[in-house]
């Protein structure tokens, strides 16, 4: 499956966050849980307002959630 | 496997315009080819057509996907843009064509015993350019169905 260059630390940051489920994350960033799961694939890349959304969950800054890979 | 209710509900969609179009196709070809068919015969095809849509929608919607869709977030907009994207271009790319081959449609005479000359007809004659269109409506909206299906197992 393709892969993009944007990665991400979502499903670490879930476990450190109180072993969030992607329901949760999902419920709170307003997207669907397919979006979270193709999300922490690696598969989708998402807007900038829901990046910003995701690192508001979590209350960390946006380059601690996602990374871009220039490789 | 992990499906959406959104995607149940394209692959039941997906599922009914293949049936439906088989059936249709299947069934005026067999009444009176494709060249010319009666109001009558059209008539009942329609209603047979949408009476098989919607029984084969109750059954799969009943069976499948009873749960209704989550509201529609970015990735469910992004795909379903491709794939209105891809089914526009398949229908005007198949419309071209249709009316290139409208256009080229050879002339056929019609001479009487005696030989002279009666007059002259098309091989395309209005059943089947209607036909064709509508097998053009039925791929350019498989496809799309099928892009949509497609971004989405992807991920």
């Amino acid at each position: 499956m393709a892969k993009n260059r944007i990665e991400n630390k979502i499903r670490q940051l879930r476990f450190e966050n109180g072993q969030m489920t992607q329901s949760e994350l999902a419920r709170k960033a307003g997207v669907t849980r397919q979006t979270i799961l193709s999300l922490e694939a690696c598969r989708y890349s998402p807007s900038l307002e829901l990046a910003f959304r995701i690192a508001q969950v979590f209350q960390v800054p946006l380059e601690e959630v996602f990374q871009y890979s220039s490789n | 496997m992990d499906i959406s209710t959104r995607e149940k509900n394209i692959w039941i969609e997906f599922t009914i315009t293949a049936a439906v179009s088989t059936y249709y196709f299947y069934s005026s070809y067999r009444l009176s080819g494709w060249t010319q068919i009666s109001s009558y015969e059209m008539g009942i095809l329609v209603r047979n057509v949408i009476i098989l849509s919607i029984v084969t929608s109750i059954i799969l919607y009943a069976l499948f996907a009873r749960e209704t869709p989550e509201q529609k977030d970015e990735r469910d907009l992004a795909i379903e843009s491709k794939g209105n994207a891809l089914g526009y271009y398949s229908l005007t790319i198949l419309c071209s064509l249709l009316i290139g081959a409208i256009m080229l449609s050879e002339g056929i005479l019609l001479i009487a015993e005696s030989g002279a000359l009666i007059g002259e007809t098309s091989n395309l004659n209005s059943a089947v350019a209607m036909h064709l269109i509508l097998i053009a409506l039925m791929i350019s909206a498989l496809f799309k169905q099928a892009t949509q299906l497609f971004f989405y197992r992807r991920g």
